[in-house]
């Protein structure tokens, strides 16, 4: 009896043993396969935020003015350039809606002197 | 006893040859002789292997355990530090564009004590770096020191480096802070400077921030470049000694966009002068003149010492104490407070604050944060430089913007309370994701009234040269001379415009100003605001309008807007600009 059980117990030690071994080495290598991913990752991050970088100089308004001033004719662009879509449509034929009426006499004297004002000879300091 | 033996088993007794014979119960067994010792060794072996077994087993189980948890949480930690190596986190602008971010560089350093010839090596390396000082590293080399060659390498440079195949070579990973806008927004993000971080603008901010934290700052880039290319050219055409503009959203305190000119690269911070690091719209403090009348008349309007149609004598010069004061371009006639401010009379004003009184002029100023250093996240901040004493002189000349001293920042903040229905909020330079209610300061009416007021300026006043098409924005001149010693300096001045824009319903309040500008052929002889900063934030406006996508309005539309009762919101501007600053689109209609 003391013989079997001395034969068994060896065998479960040799076998929890040589799963150690196994999962070791199972181990070491995830091990390395996660360090190798890794230096991947980091090596990608790095080349994302180069390109990001880069991307934002290339990007910069500052960069862009100055190559549109060098290969190009265009000026920036005012607020007077800007259409909506109804003054887009009256330009290309529709016809323009009726300019809604003053809501009371009050409004349309006010708009008046305002317009008097706006139109008076400016000075300059 | 067995190793498993069994409860109430027989005993089995060894008996030594001399030993003393124990007791031994009935049912137990007396083994005596050779056969006895053999059972006690074989008792003495089992004893030993059961000792190793469990000690076998233990030592398993403990590396098992280790293996499972502890070296997984060694891995874990070596993947934080292998992928997370940035310290410092990128800084972008309210649309996301990258304003300060960190790039990987890989340095170049050679231990001298390795190197077998240090000619060879040097000759070697400038084969394929070739603004390395060879002599100097040689030398270096020779006395066995560790020399760093090159701080960052490109990919190609290391690759060749390392195909040279030399002994001592070090490739070190680095970071280095890079600012892909260069000298834009350059006061506002700042710079680092090495083992201090941030010492300059949201740079500092950023110190105190974790490094996969982003930096989001209410800067609109494209603005931001639009502003700062109108005011250089400005700075240019009136050859000013310098300049400052800080363009802010009127509803949230956020600041747009903000340039001080001249400037600098915070890649090469050490490369400009100290002077131009020094942020003039935040930190310096000016007595920003006329301005101010735009604040004093508001506060008049708010307490009821005054209307809109209140009139007021500027004729000839006004004593006050031993001090005299007089128009710039006097009208010498009876004005109401809207001429006032129209035409700039110091006398109209100087009697708006006497009605005023100082305790509520000192009040109101106070609420619109003119007492205090601004809460701002930028270090380069200070608070106003008031009066020592605050007396009916101080407050007449206070009340044109002269004897009070505050950053350029102060007088925009203050001036989003008067058009932007009366709330005050301190500037931010940090993007707001919903804005505070604010501390209301003026009633939207006294807001409404002094929308007009400002028009006139520009329609019928001194500033016919700010008028922008489609906008119609409202604004005050100011040419503020510089104080001395003993007084002020008529030939040094600085020349400003305030102004918010689409007037009807401001939605943007722009500050231009020009450092000691001169009178040049194009201004006829002047050097006034109204000559160079009021064109100038002309400009800004018309080219601002569709960066920041705010629809143009039609006259008619306009001038309604300007006599409601309450404030008329373009549905197209108001909601064209929303999504601009939202989301960046553009001003495409």
């Amino acid at each position: 009896m003391i013989r079997f059980t001395m034969v068994f117990l060896c065998l479960i030690l040799a076998g929890a043993a040589a799963g150690r071994y196994h999962a070791e080495v199972r181990v070491k290598e995830k091990r390395e396969e996660i360090k190798a991913l890794e230096q991947e990752k980091a090596r990608e991050l790095a080349e994302i935020q180069l390109l990001r970088a880069e991307i934002a100089y290339l990007e910069s308004p500052e960069r862009l003015t100055k190559i549109a001033e060098k290969i190009t004719d265009l000026a920036p662009l005012t607020g007077a350039q800007l259409l909506t879509a109804d003054d887009f449509a009256v330009a290309f034929g529709r016809e323009e809606a009726p300019a809604a009426k003053p809501e009371s006499d009050f409004d349309t004297i006010l708009h008046a002197i305002a317009l008097a004002d706006s139109t008076a000879a400016p000075t300059q300091q | 006893m067995g190793l498993f033996g069994r409860k109430n088993k027989a005993n089995a007794y060894v008996l030594e040859e001399h030993s003393i014979a124990p007791s031994i119960a009935p049912g137990d067994v007396a083994i005596t002789g050779s056969r006895a010792r053999l059972v006690a060794r074989s008792r003495r072996r089992i004893a030993m292997c059961s000792v190793v077994f469990a000690a076998a087993f233990a030592s398993l189980g403990i590396r098992l355990a280790l293996v499972s948890f502890h070296e997984d949480a060694v891995a874990s930690k070596s993947h934080y530090a292998s992928s997370n190596t940035t310290l410092r986190p990128d800084i972008v602008d309210r649309h996301g564009k990258l304003l300060a971010t960190n790039l990987p560089m890989i340095a170049l350093e050679i231990a001298g004590a390795e190197t077998w010839d240090a000619k060879e090596t040097v000759t070697a390396l400038s084969s394929v770096l070739t603004n390395i000082d060879a002599d100097a590293i040689e030398e270096k080399l020779r006395n066995g020191r560790y020399v760093e060659v090159a701080a960052s390498l490109t990919p190609s440079q290391q690759e060749a480096v390392f195909n040279l195949g030399l002994p001592g070579l070090r490739f070190q990973p680095r970071e280095k802070r890079y600012y892909p806008q260069r000298d834009l927004a350059a006061h506002i993000v700042g710079h680092t400077e090495p083992g201090k971080g941030g010492v300059m603008g949201i740079e500092v901010l950023a110190n105190e921030r974790a490094a996969d934290e982003l930096v989001e700052t209410s800067i609109d880039i494209r603005a931001q470049q639009m502003l700062e290319f109108v005011l250089a050219d400005a700075i240019d055409r009136h050859l000013a000694k310098a300049g400052w503009a800080i363009l802010m959203d009127v509803e949230t305190s956020e600041v747009i966009a903000l340039a001080s000119l001249p400037d600098f690269d915070p890649n090469k911070p050490g490369v400009a002068e100290k002077d131009w690091r020094r942020n003039r719209a935040t930190y310096d403090r000016y007595e920003l003149g006329s301005a101010f009348k735009a604040l004093t008349t508001a506060a008049a309007l708010e307490a009821g010492t005054a209307t809109e149609s209140s009139t007021y004598e500027a004729i000839g010069n006004l004593k006050i104490a031993d001090k005299t004061i007089g128009d710039f371009h006097g009208e010498n006639r009876v004005l109401t407070l809207s001429e006032v401010v129209q035409h700039s009379s110091n006398i109209g004003m100087a009697k708006v604050v006497f009605d005023l009184g100082i305790a509520r002029q000192k009040a109101f100023l106070k609420s619109l944060g003119l007492f205090d250093a601004l809460p701002i996240e930028l270090r380069e901040n200070r608070p106003p430089q008031l009066p020592a004493q605050w007396g009916p002189v101080e407050s007449a000349t206070i009340s044109y913007g002269h004897g009070i001293a505050i950053t350029p920042l102060h007088l925009v903040s203050a001036f989003c309370a008067v058009v932007n229905g009366g709330a005050y909020r301190a500037p931010t330079f940090m993007k707001v994701k919903k804005p505070s209610a604010g501390e209301k300061v003026f009633s939207q009416e006294t807001s409404i009234v002094m929308r007009r007021i400002l028009r006139r300026v520009i329609t019928n006043g001194t500033a016919s040269g700010a008028e922008a098409e489609g906008y119609y924005p409202i604004g005050k001149t100011a040419t503020a001379e510089k104080p001395v010693r003993g007084g002020y300096d008529k030939n040094s001045r600085i020349a400003s415009f305030l102004g918010a824009f689409p007037g009807y319903a401001p939605r943007y309040a722009l500050l231009v100003s020009l450092d000691e500008p001169k009178s040049t052929p194009e201004t006829k002889g002047f050097a006034t605001a109204g000559w160079n900063a009021a064109p100038t934030f002309s400009q800004m406006v018309e080219r601002l309008g569709p960066i920041l996508g705010v629809m143009p309005m039609s006259e008619s539309e306009a001038l309604a807007a300007f006599f409601a009762d309450k404030p008329i919101v373009a549905a197209s501007a108001r909601s064209n600009s929303q999504s601009s600053a939202d989301h960046g689109t553009g001003g495409s209609p």
